[in-house]
């Protein structure tokens, strides 16, 4: 049973666990899978951030390039120079305008509050440039000498500023981003950095392009200026290796980085002995013409514009790369959230089929049960091996004793209304002999009622003399005994004694321990009674036979004597008298013997008729092949008389039987045959069968013939035949016919044998009588 | 030593109650050529007195089982215990054939039992028999 339970508790533990650690795994995966997706759009975010920094990258790029140009032209002198680079300041102009317009735009949407503060504060200076750009036109439409000497320097300036503040808001845009990827942010720091880099160069270009267009050296003030500004960008360079390293764009960018820095350099190199160093200064023209040079430093934002082109490619490379990967770790963990979320399903629908289910179905079980309904035992969980299926088992164990019960308690109705209705007492009794229960029939029975005997002692019934016999009893249940039939007396009430038959039976409890007895007592008092009158008659029936017996023998002795005597006084009057009587007379007195004579015969045979049913056979092994022979020897005489011939086809059995008795019977038979035949040839067969109908009433087995080819018999006299002293031909007052009974002596000895005689006749042909004999056929083969 | 015969001249005792038998027997004896002295007890009472009194005791006793007073049986019983009589055969001549008193008869000693045939004619040949038997073939015992 612990067994068990370790079992269950463990597999349904480890499903629990199963369970819940799939559920917790689904939420994690499922918030890895939502981070991922955030992350999946700030990435698509990043791109666009990035095409936004570029368009940024452009704007700062182009204002630079028509402030430096603008710049240079408003000082040019001579018209050629300004013409020249008046198309370059308008299709700059153009350029710039147009990717302001689009990076403001793009910027606009992404609704970040600071960035918007710094953008609505940019329109306002590229309100106040926009201006100044009319400025500029209008001082180049005027002559020289009307020139405001300070528009070139305020132009400057405000296009600084723009330039300045569209890098700021670059800054402030990209740090955004931050925290989607500190490597994309790096590349915008990065292409900041290029971008002050082509700012600074930008001021170079101007002030070197204003020197030339004026053809003028440098001031100590100016000559200060480029010098800081050189600084400025060689500064940026380092920083833009550093964070180059750090982004790790560096492999891919380097070749277009070393182009970048080598020709910023080396147009540095070119102008260092011209403008850098100090005190510089020139006679007649420089060796470059303005246009030139700007056109040369255009060149080297070109090649910073290619490097800022590479890092833009690579960073673009890069994020598509986190694109990607962000997406398959998307479907990675929504592949692993699906397994998760299928194996959490598949636990808790174990959990819910093992424990839930079951546990269901026995609640329901039982609330049915509670409500008396007749619950089907197929509880699903019964199967289980483990304490649930223990579990329904107990309960289907419980709802079948409940069943129990239930018939019991119909089957105890049954029993009480059996026990309430019956004529018998039946009383139960504890050990000690304490009257439980007492039925109306005991009520009825011994006349106590119910109330008065329940509680008494059994004694309260059993009469004095009988009070030994009670120790016996309880001595027999003692020993589990149960006592059946005890023929024995009780007392009513009244003191009436009244003869019952008692059963008592020991009564068992649940555990099997005998608690009492049930008494079970029929009234036989009128049994007794009949068995009392049944013993008067067979008293009757014995005293009357003895009568008869002595009727036998005083008609064998007293009715004869006389007879005797009669008989004799004729004999003596014939031989005294013979010469003195006439004829007549001596006539009458041989008459008067002769009738005497018959009386006797008759006298004899009632008295042998009388004897046949009073006497006991002499049942003995008998061969019936024998018997036949020794009635063939003593009728000797008669046969040959009658020409009479004795057939057995057959041999007969060997039989148990009285022996006398049945050659009497066969005797009789036989003789019978002889007498009632006018043949010449006069036959009779005897035979066996195996088995033989009865005529009207069935068949019969060992039937026993007797055939002859007498006179036959009439169907009508087949009764009368049997009957005693019935003869059916007239009486031929001859000694040697018979008196008629021997048929009745037949019939007598088949019936005190318990067999049956019967018979089948044609008259004119011959007779057949069959018969059984009680005699048990051991041997149905011939013994002869 | 044993008596050859009974010899004529010893008489017969009849025990009968019925004056007719008695006629018969003593007619059926003169048939059978039977000469002896006969003597006639009416009563076994009569026979055993006779028994005791008379100087030549009787060679053989027919006696009748029906009788008023002291029966055949007991007449019997008393004879055959009787040490000086018990030698004398007795014949049981009686009407009955019941097979009780044939068996207690022979029982008590009775030496002969013979049913009184109704017809005279069956006396005379059971006499003749009984005088063939008892007075021609029989050995009996020397008197004491």
């Amino acid at each position: 049973m612990s067994m068990r339970l370790r079992q269950f508790s463990i597999r349904t533990l480890l499903l629990f666990t199963i369970g819940a650690l799939a559920l917790l795994t689904t939420t994690l995966v499922a918030r890895e899978v939502y981070t991922q997706w955030v992350r999946l759009d700030s990435i698509s975010m990043l791109k666009e951030a990035t095409k936004l920094s570029d368009e940024l990258f452009d704007v700062t790029y182009k204002l630079s390039v028509e402030r430096d140009v603008a710049y240079s032209m408003l000082y040019a002198s001579d018209r050629k120079t300004i013409d020249d680079l008046r198309t370059t300041v308008e299709s700059s102009r153009r350029d710039a305008d147009a990717s302001l317009s689009s990076a403001y735009g793009t910027l606009e949407q992404y609704r970040f509050p600071e960035v918007n503060e710094i953008l609505r504060r940019n329109r306002e200076q590229f309100t106040e440039f926009q201006a100044l750009r009319r400025q500029v036109d209008t001082f180049m439409a005027a002559s020289p000498a009307t020139r405001d000497r300070v528009l070139p320097q305020r132009w400057f300036d405000q296009a600084t500023t723009v330039i300045v503040h569209t890098q700021d808001i670059w800054m402030q845009f990209a740090t955004h981003f931050t925290d989607i990827d500190p490597y994309v942010t790096l590349h915008m720091r990065f292409k900041h950095v290029l971008g002050i880099i082509m700012e600074y160069s930008g001021r170079e270009r101007a002030l070197i392009g204003k020197l030339l267009a004026e053809n003028a050296d440098p001031s100590p003030a100016e000559q200060l200026q480029l010098l800081e500004w050189r600084g400025a960008a060689n500064l940026g360079w380092i920083i833009g290796e550093t964070l180059a390293r750090q982004s790790g764009l560096t492999p891919a960018i380097t070749p277009a980085f070393k182009d970048a820095r080598s020709y910023h350099q080396s147009v540095y190199d070119m102008m260092r002995d011209i403008f850098y160093q100090p005190g510089a200064h020139h006679t007649g023209s420089y060796p470059i013409s303005a246009e030139f040079w700007l056109e040369l430093a255009t060149e080297t934002n070109d090649s910073l514009y290619a490097l800022k082109d590479a890092a833009l490619a690579q960073s673009h490379a890069y994020v598509q790369g986190l694109e990607r990967k962000a997406q398959h770790e998307i479907i990675v963990n929504f592949l692993i959230l699906l397994f998760a979320l299928t194996l959490c399903g598949y636990s808790f629908r174990l959990v819910s089929r093992r424990v839930i289910a079951p546990i269901n179905a026995i609640v329901t079980a039982l609330l049915d049960a509670m409500e008396g309904k007749t619950v089907s035992f197929a509880l699903p969980a019964r199967s289980q091996q483990n304490e649930i299926g223990k579990l329904a088992q107990v309960l289907e164990a419980f709802q079948r004793n409940t069943e129990k019960i239930r018939q019991n308690e119909k089957n105890n109705a049954h029993l009480a209304a059996i026990v309430e209705s019956s004529d018998d007492a039946i009383i139960s009794k504890t050990l000690d002999g304490t009257i439980v229960s007492w039925n109306p029939g005991a009520e009825h029975l011994l006349g106590y009622s119910s109330d008065e005997a329940v509680g008494r002692h059994i004694n309260l019934i059993i009469p004095e003399e009988r009070l030994e016999e009670e120790v016996g009893i309880i001595e027999k249940l003692g020993q589990n005994q149960r006592i059946s039939h005890l023929e024995t007396v009780r007392r009513h009430k009244n003191g009436r004694r009244i003869d019952i038959s008692l059963t008592v039976s020991p009564i068992y409890d649940l555990a099997g321990n005998n608690v009492g007895a049930s008494k079970i007592i029929r009234d036989i008092t009128a049994r007794k009674q009949a068995d009392a009158q049944l013993l008067n008659y067979t008293k009757a029936l014995e005293r009357s036979n003895k009568e008869l017996d002595d009727f036998a023998y005083i008609a064998s002795h007293d009715l004869k004597e006389p007879l005797r005597g009669l008989h004799n006084h004729a004999r003596f009057l014939l031989e005294d008298n013979q010469d003195k009587l006439d004829a007549e007379s001596v006539s009458r007195l041989n008459r008067l013997t002769y009738l005497s004579q018959r009386m006797e015969r008759l006298v004899n045979d009632l008295l042998y008729f009388s004897r046949l049913g009073r006497q006991e056979l002499a049942i003995q092994t008998t061969d019936l092949n024998e018997v036949v022979r020794d009635i063939e020897d003593t009728l000797d005489v008669f046969l040959e008389e009658r020409h009479g011939r004795i057939t057995i086809p057959k041999p007969l059995p060997t039989i148990t039987c009285d022996k006398t008795r049945v050659t009497e019977l066969l005797r009789n038979l036989i003789t019978n045959a002889m007498k009632y035949n006018d043949n010449a040839e006069k036959i009779v067969e005897i035979g066996f069968l195996e088995e033989q109908p009865v005529t009207g009433a069935g068949m019969m087995k060992d039937v026993f013939y007797v055939k002859d080819n007498g006179r036959g018999i009439e169907e009508g006299f087949y009764d009368e035949i049997f009957r005693i002293f019935k003869r059916l031909q007239s009486n031929k007052d001859s000694l040697t016919e018979g008196t008629g009974v021997g048929l009745t002596f037949v019939k007598k000895i088949v019936e005190r044998h318990g067999g049956r005689i019967w018979l089948a006749s044609e008259p004119g042909k011959g007779t057949i009588f069959y018969f059984t004999l009680k005699g048990e056929l051991y041997d149905s083969k011939a013994s002869a | 030593m044993t008596q050859k015969l009974l010899h004529e001249s010893q008489p017969v005792l009849i025990v009968e109650d019925s004056e007719d038998d008695y006629e018969a027997a003593r007619r059926a004896f003169t048939k059978a050529n039977l000469r002896n002295p006969v003597a006639h007890a009416y009563s076994g009472e009569e026979a055993l007195r006779y028994l005791s009194d008379s100087g030549v005791k009787p060679g053989i006793i027919l006696l009748d089982l029906n009788m008023p007073g002291l029966d055949g049986r007991k007449t019997l019983e008393l004879i055959k215990r009787d040490e000086t009589l018990k030698h004398i055969p007795v014949v049981i001549l009686t009407t009955s054939n019941d097979e009780r008193d044939v068996e207690a008869c022979y029982k008590l000693g009775a030496n002969t039992y013979i049913q009184k045939p109704v017809d005279f004619d069956g006396l005379i040949a059971a006499i003749r028999r009984l005088k063939e038997y008892w007075f021609e073939f029989a050995l009996l015992p020397k008197e004491p």
